[in-house]
């Protein structure tokens, strides 16, 4: 079953154009988005999760046009987390963590939820920051806070965009071990390609608003990662070297 | 400080309700004259039941419906200055009234007056930013309606002399024209706004993440917005209908109840409520009794020290910020 369908989508943002002929998501995929800052990645990820209005061509989720759903309805289908999300108050790291449930339970917390919310907060290992403020935390405390938010929120597809960002190895690692037993519908930018070589099954790469590879991550080569991001690399052990 | 549990919430709760019960008390025993509730004459009953007792009432749901309309604005303009004041409402309302007293309208067009010249007043501001996604615009333009009304005002006051005695019953606030009617109807619009944004504190609560963060975790942004904000104009432009501009209790408020009880939405739409209606109860009784004479002082005065004074308490106390991002 195809959980995302673009048909020639194009979106056109200031002096910024983004193109996409024909792509599938599929139920269960794990897909990196990766390519060079400015390369489109974000705005990819805003179309896919219905954060972008103005856009010529379709976009469909479960077969119906993305933006004819309502906020609700969207909710349930895909949890996103943005590039750089915040909150207003210094809530409890349990609140926020919490709050991800909204979309699923209309905002009556039930035992259920106060359980998931305990269960979400140990597997992320944020058990030691249950009461404490989310803005004295740390960035990559923080951006792991939201992570769980957003996994809390039990939607069929996670959109992450750069969901590692301020995090370090340890946690990184960490997380990635999450989300691959999840078994759950994944499509995240990344600037580590070689996470993406490990974590992920699929690999979309972006330059200049185009696709220039979309497939298995068995089948990127040494030339696409070079013209992907401008520079010289070489293979180690299925890995890629920059220096 | 801060509390988090549900035990140390309920314990709040019911100090705020005590705390709220002993101000009602001495608003009404204490006033020009002090009486003895167990030794009153005819007219001593008198003045308790028809004048104080009333009287109170009407500060206490005022006062509450003020705290509830700040917290509320607050969340949703994502501002710290956010209340009926700088979004200009309470002005545009106050202007409503004036316009009315002006043009010699009886006493029972200047409440509706001043709700439906409040109500256009957000409305403007509406329109006039809809197109941007840009919190802080509605706080300016709001700013601006405020001057704009405040001027119109002013204008009048200067051109209609002679009815300035009810003009600055308006602009200064005060509960000295009360009835039971009046308390009923402030207490009915105060409990139905109340259960409506109670049923929306989990809603608030979401609206205040970022705006891609909370659209994706299920909720309308711009229709969340745009009825919260229209209903708790509303309230203060129903508040300012009954007793004027009364100034900093939806702004101070608000900080006082999050510094207390965190920043759960459930929890603050009450606690700004209690907070509210017991500034404003005390700052009416202040404004009975301080005065020698038997004069009253305008209460705006007084909500702004007792309010700023307690506010400046807990800056110092808590050391911390009293509001992020």
């Amino acid at each position: 079953m195809c959980s995302i369908r673009i048909d020639n989508l194009f979106i056109k943002r200031g002096n910024f154009k983004l193109k996409c002929e024909h792509l599938f998501i599929n139920k269960g995929e794990k897909v990196a988005v990766l390519g060079e800052n400015g390369s489109g990645k974000t705005t990819f990820l805003l179309a896919v999760s219905g954060n972008v209005e103005n856009f010529e061509g379709k976009i469909e989720l479960f077969d119906k046009a993305i933006l004819s759903y309502k906020e609700k309805e969207r909710a349930k289908l895909i949890s996103f987390l943005p590039q750089f999300g915040d909150i207003l108050f210094n809530n409890t790291v349990f609140d926020v963590v919490l709050l991800g449930r909204y979309g699923q339970n209309n905002g009556i917390f039930r035992k259920d939820d106060f359980n998931k919310t305990e269960k979400m907060l140990s597997d992320f290992d944020l058990m030691k920051f249950k009461n404490r403020g989310f803005h004295e935390l740390s960035g990559g405390e923080k951006r792991r806070v939201f992570l769980a938010k957003t996994m809390n929120q039990e939607a069929v597809i996670d959109i992450l965009d750069e969901p590692f960002a301020n995090m370090d190895i340890k946690y990184s690692l960490y997380m990635l071990e999450i989300m691959q037993k999840m078994k759950k519908t994944t499509i995240a930018s990344l600037h580590d390609i070689n996470i993406a070589m490990v974590f992920f099954d699929r690999l979309i790469v972006f330059k200049k608003g185009e696709i220039i590879f979309d497939g298995p991550k068995s089948s990127i080569t040494k030339e696409v990662v070079d013209e992907a991001y401008e520079v010289s690399c070489r293979i180690l052990d299925n890995r890629f070297m920059f220096f | 400080m801060k509390l988090n549990n549900r035990i140390s919430f309920n314990f709040l709760l019911i100090n705020l309700f005590i705390l709220c019960g002993i101000s009602i008390f001495i608003g009404v025993v204490e006033g020009s004259v002090f009486i003895n509730l167990l030794d009153m004459n005819s007219t001593q009953k008198s003045i308790i039941l028809l004048y104080r007792l009333p009287r109170t009432l009407e500060a206490l749901f005022i006062g509450a419906s003020l705290g509830l309309s700040g917290s509320v604005l607050q969340i949703v303009l994502k501002n710290p200055l956010a209340d009926g004041f700088t979004t200009g409402v309470a002005s545009s309302a106050a202007f409503g009234a004036v316009l009315t007293i002006c043009f010699g309208f009886s006493y029972f067009f200047i409440p509706i007056s001043a709700v439906i010249f409040g109500v256009l007043g957000i409305f403007a501001v509406i329109f006039a930013t809809k197109d941007t996604k840009d919190y802080t615009t509605l706080i300016l333009a709001g700013i601006v309606l405020n001057i704009i009304a405040t001027s119109f005002i002013g204008f009048f006051k200067y051109f209609f002399e002679e009815s300035i005695g009810g003009i600055v019953f308006w602009l200064m606030g005060g509960f000295y024209n009360v009835s039971y009617q009046k308390v009923f109807v402030v207490l009915t619009v105060f409990v139905i706004f109340l259960s409506v944004f109670f049923r929306l504190s989990a809603v608030l609560d979401v609206f205040t993440f970022d705006t891609l963060t909370s659209s994706s975790m299920g909720i309308n942004i711009s229709f969340v917005k745009n009825i919260t904000y229209t209903l708790s104009a509303v309230l203060v432009a129903v508040s300012v209908s009954f007793s004027g501009i009364i100034p900093f209790v939806g702004l101070i408020v608000p900080h006082i109840s999050r510094a207390v009880c965190g920043y759960r939405s459930k929890q603050n739409l009450i606690v700004s409520s209690l907070f509210g209606g017991i500034l404003a109860v005390w700052a009416d009784i202040l404004s009975r009794t301080l005065m020698p004479t038997s004069e009253e002082l305008p209460i705006g005065i007084l909500t702004s020290i007792i309010g700023g004074l307690f506010f400046f308490y807990l800056l110092v106390k808590r050391k911390k910020a009293m509001w992020y991002v």
